[in-house]
């Protein structure tokens, strides 16, 4: 992770208030049922995603569970555009996603890689935490501990495919920022 | 947290740590903090409040938790330096964590000094936060030594297999 500088004027407090104050969307609960990933690994569909989510499935993760609480277009009513450190970005040809976690104490978003997406053609990854570190509010990208922070620091995955995952075993809630570029088509 | 060795190196056999971790995974522990109760002492007390207080649930099931009570493996006795030994084992299944904490035994107990030693390589997602610092790519038997026997730490298990760790806390009886 390549630390990129300190955005913390970017984050408004509206944003962080309606994080603070809604849950979001129960993962991976939403994801399972909205996906029909169940029905999926069944008919065999997406082959490599569901070998992947039946290795969780095998170490014992229910996938039916709240694991953490993501916002991303679908539920977050604010328009947060290109955020400031992001320099490369192409009008109809870059292709940008967010996601916003919280996790309470006790949630964890298990150890995975993001190479079985599709978003994988010259893709960019930046993490961002939108509250000061604590003890127990864990990023794991590849062998490493990410922390100590503020808010608003920004970083930038290596590979933006990389084994990383997250947990909350501190006494406050945790909320992170991700945002993803990649070549459209 | 000090990295002061590893066991195959301070002993001649080092099998029971295999036989011990066989033992682990083999069956279930003390489940906690279901089954084991707040900490004794108003450390434990104010600690188990905290985490009651940020959402922990007392009655669900973290990790598990083995001691002489329910593990056969005869643990070999190290060189104490005249002091008392108190060991345990936890066990995270993939999921299962231990909030942050600082044990109030060792606010109890004289003279301490703690030792943490994992029954199994490190794997990704097996974690261990000491402060600040989180202990990755160890080895089985890898000893380390807690800077500070009070320091807050935790641990959780985000990976896909299970996790063992002893620990080991050298003391002075009153």
């Amino acid at each position: 992770m390549k630390f990129i500088g300190n955005y913390r004027e970017w984050i408004q407090d509206e944003w962080l208030d309606f994080v603070k104050n809604n849950d979001g969307i129960e993962q991976p609960k939403a994801e399972f049922v909205d996906n029909d990933i169940e029905g999926a690994i069944e008919r065999g569909d997406r082959a490599e995603f569901c070998e992947f989510q039946k290795q969780y499935g095998s170490a014992g993760y229910d996938f039916k569970s709240l694991l953490y609480y993501i916002f991303d277009g679908r539920n977050f009513p604010f328009d947060i555009g290109i955020p400031p450190w992001v320099t490369d970005y192409k009008e109809g040809i870059t292709g940008t996603y967010f996601n916003l976690f919280k996790y309470k104490p006790g949630h964890i978003l298990p150890i995975h890689s993001d190479r079985v997406t599709k978003y994988e053609n010259n893709c960019k990854r930046y993490w961002m935490s939108w509250k000061d570190y604590e003890p127990g509010h864990i990023f794991i990208y590849d062998d490493r501990l990410i922390c100590p922070y503020k808010a608003g620091d920004v970083f930038e995955f290596d590979d933006p495919f990389a084994v990383h995952g997250a947990a909350n075993i501190g006494l406050s809630e945790r909320i992170t920022f991700q945002f993803t570029m990649y070549d459209e088509q | 947290m000090i990295k002061v060795g590893n066991l195959h190196d301070m002993m001649t056999d080092i099998s029971w740590l295999d036989t011990l971790r066989g033992e682990v995974f083999s069956k279930e522990g003390i489940k906690r903090p279901k089954e084991g109760g707040k900490p004794e002492g108003a450390e434990g007390d104010k600690e188990w409040q905290n985490a009651i207080d940020a959402g922990y649930n007392p009655t669900d099931v973290y990790f598990e938790m083995f001691d002489q009570n329910n593990i056969v493996t005869s643990i070999p006795k190290f060189h104490t330096c005249g002091r008392s030994r108190h060991w345990w084992i936890t066990k995270m299944n993939p999921g299962n964590f231990m909030p942050m904490h600082i044990d109030p035994h060792t606010k109890q107990q004289k003279n301490t000094d703690r030792f943490w030693i994992p029954l199994q390589d490190w794997e990704h997602g097996h974690i261990f936060m000491y402060e600040n610092l989180s202990i990755s790519n160890y080895l089985k038997g890898d000893v380390y030594q807690y800077n500070n026997s009070q320091a807050i730490h935790g641990a959780a298990n985000i990976g896909l297999t299970a996790r063992a760790v002893l620990q080991i806390t050298l003391y002075e009886e009153e």
